[in-house]
């Protein structure tokens, strides 16, 4: 699909898992770390915050 | 709201985003938008079907050292499912592409409930006064403060962000800059206005009661 001169896809549950995965490999953290990190509002820096907005809408890729 | 008007919606939104960024710091940005199995919608460079991870992005003509700035959205419909809203985003600037070398960052979480602003502003930097204030947290640093950012409907946004860089001169802005500036600065005011009334309609209409019998 196509918006403008923008790519806006629809992913699936794998692709969003797989994503999501990759996203989190490639941070360094865990999804457990992240999901901590959140609950106490003290994100470790800003490349976990930012892998956390990538990931929460997703979930735990390895559940 | 169907999903794909919510698609189609948060592709327009990448694309003003787009826009205002090579209209004013940047060249050649494109963001992209990836609809999550939820429903919700990523915003960020570098997003598509393999990755929902938002990349820097560089500004051009830095006048001191090479600025990135962060950019990364979630949207979704908002509760009337009529309209796409802002769920939660980052805007902040580093001075790696990796994210490493933070300068600031401006966070918006709708609903946020654990008693901190829904938009804040949190820098990384430090003072003696601040440690003095501090120290009874622990020394907690200056970085780890919500600063408060304006609140839902007037937070700190993208262009905001834009605009510190160009009035602070920490990079040359391209011709013409300002005007876009101010475009996308009254599309989202105006947004901001009609989903305030939309939410406070009895409010809406009194004001504009007062207005007519004042006319």
């Amino acid at each position: 699909m196509s918006a403008g001169t923008i790519e806006a896809v629809q992913l699936t549950e794998a692709e969003a898992r797989a994503a999501a995965r990759t996203a989190l490999v490639t941070s360094g953290f865990t999804w457990a770390e992240l999901v901590e990190q959140a609950r106490l509002q003290d994100f470790s820096s800003l490349r976990a915050r930012l892998t956390w907005e990538a990931v929460r809408h997703v979930g735990d890729p390895d559940a | 709201m169907k999903p794909g008007h919510v698609l189609r919606e948060a592709g327009d939104f990448a694309d003003r985003l787009s826009t205002l960024l090579n209209g004013t710091l940047c060249q050649g940005i494109r963001l992209g938008a990836a609809q999550l199995p939820d429903g919700s919608v990523r915003i960020g460079r570098g997003i598509n079907k393999q990755s929902v991870s938002a990349q820097t992005i560089p500004v051009q003509r830095c006048m001191g050292a090479q600025l990135y700035l962060v950019v990364s959205y979630n949207l979704d419909a908002d509760e009337f499912a009529e309209h796409l809203m802002v769920v939660s985003s980052v805007v902040g600037v580093c001075l790696d592409k990796h994210g490493d070398r933070e300068l600031f960052h401006v966070d918006y979480e709708r609903g946020k409930a654990d008693g901190y602003p829904e938009a804040h502003l949190q820098v990384v930097a430090e003072s003696a006064d601040w440690g003095t204030a501090l120290a009874h947290r622990g020394h907690r640093p200056l970085a780890k403060m919500h600063l408060p950012a304006g609140g839902r409907r007037y937070r700190t946004t993208l262009e905001d962000v834009v605009h510190f860089i160009i009035g602070e001169k920490l990079a040359d802005p391209l011709p013409g800059h300002g005007d876009v500036l101010a475009k996308y600065r009254e599309e989202f005011e105006e947004r901001q206005l009609r989903a305030a009334i939309r939410r406070n309609p009895e409010i809406a209409c009194e004001a504009v009661d007062r207005l007519r019998h004042e006319r």
